[in-house]
């Protein structure tokens, strides 16, 4: 027992986020009923309500990619350290995190266009994030370093919304997939 | 469900498996403010993005 807690140690949220995801495969691939109770339990309970969103549209693999870096969004809100500015500390999670799920979902849409889990919404979905989505993330990144200069409530808001932008995006993709 | 489909969503699994460590790595250390060389890390990453080929436009 003394080496699985060791062996495990450190990779515990690695497993419950594995967890999750093989959890929410399995829903969508009808294997069996995604329970929002179990959901809860391994502590994604807010995204039950997101997944309650989704239930009218076909879900596929990319849907359940992002879903997992949304879902690792919530995990991640923990405390922040003593001396760090929560506003900051949010700010660059999300927009390293966007990064990271804007390029595994291109990734995806790029390799996979010839399949039919490639829909035209799809495409058109990662067209505007190849558009636009670089933007975006500098964006967040100036507003960041301008709050960490000058922690101003200006600054704050400017930062708060390019934040904000950064999130809708992300749960806005998930309607079209 | 095809065999294309099905490649493509082993696909997405290996995607997934690799971006998974990187993002529970940020949100991890995220508990405190990036340090300037994480920051210089973070703006380069983004600033390379615009050269990957999946990141190209197109049609």
């Amino acid at each position: 027992m003394k080496e699985l807690l060791t062996f495990l140690d450190g990779k515990k949220t690695y497993l419950i986020v594995a967890l999750g995801i093989v959890y929410l495969f399995g829903g969508d691939q009808g294997w069996w009923v995604v329970n929002e109770n179990i959901l809860g339990i391994l502590g994604f309970g807010g995204l039950a309500s997101a997944r309650a969103g989704m239930a009218k549209v076909k879900t596929n693999v990319p849907a359940i990619a992002l879903c997992g870096a949304i879902l690792v969004l919530g995990v991640g809100c923990k405390g922040v350290a003593p001396g760090n500015d929560p506003v900051v500390v949010r700010a660059e999670q999300v927009t390293e995190v966007s990064m990271e799920t804007f390029d595994a979902f291109l990734r995806w849409e790029y390799r996979n266009r010839d399949t039919g889990l490639v829909t035209g919404d799809v495409h058109a979905v990662a067209q505007e994030i190849r558009r636009s989505g670089i933007d975006w993330l500098v964006t967040a990144r100036e507003a960041t370093k301008a709050y960490k200069q000058h922690r101003t409530e200006a600054n704050k808001a400017n930062l708060e919304t390019a934040v904000r932008v950064l999130e809708a995006l992300i749960r806005d993709a998930q309607k079209y997939l | 469900m095809t065999g294309a489909e099905i490649v493509a969503i082993v696909d997405a699994v290996l995607i997934l498996s690799q971006k998974l460590p990187v993002v529970i790595k940020a949100l991890k250390s995220g508990a405190t403010e990036l340090t300037p060389e994480q920051e210089a890390e973070l703006d380069a990453k983004i600033a390379a993005l615009k050269d990957q080929p999946h990141w190209k436009l197109g049609e």
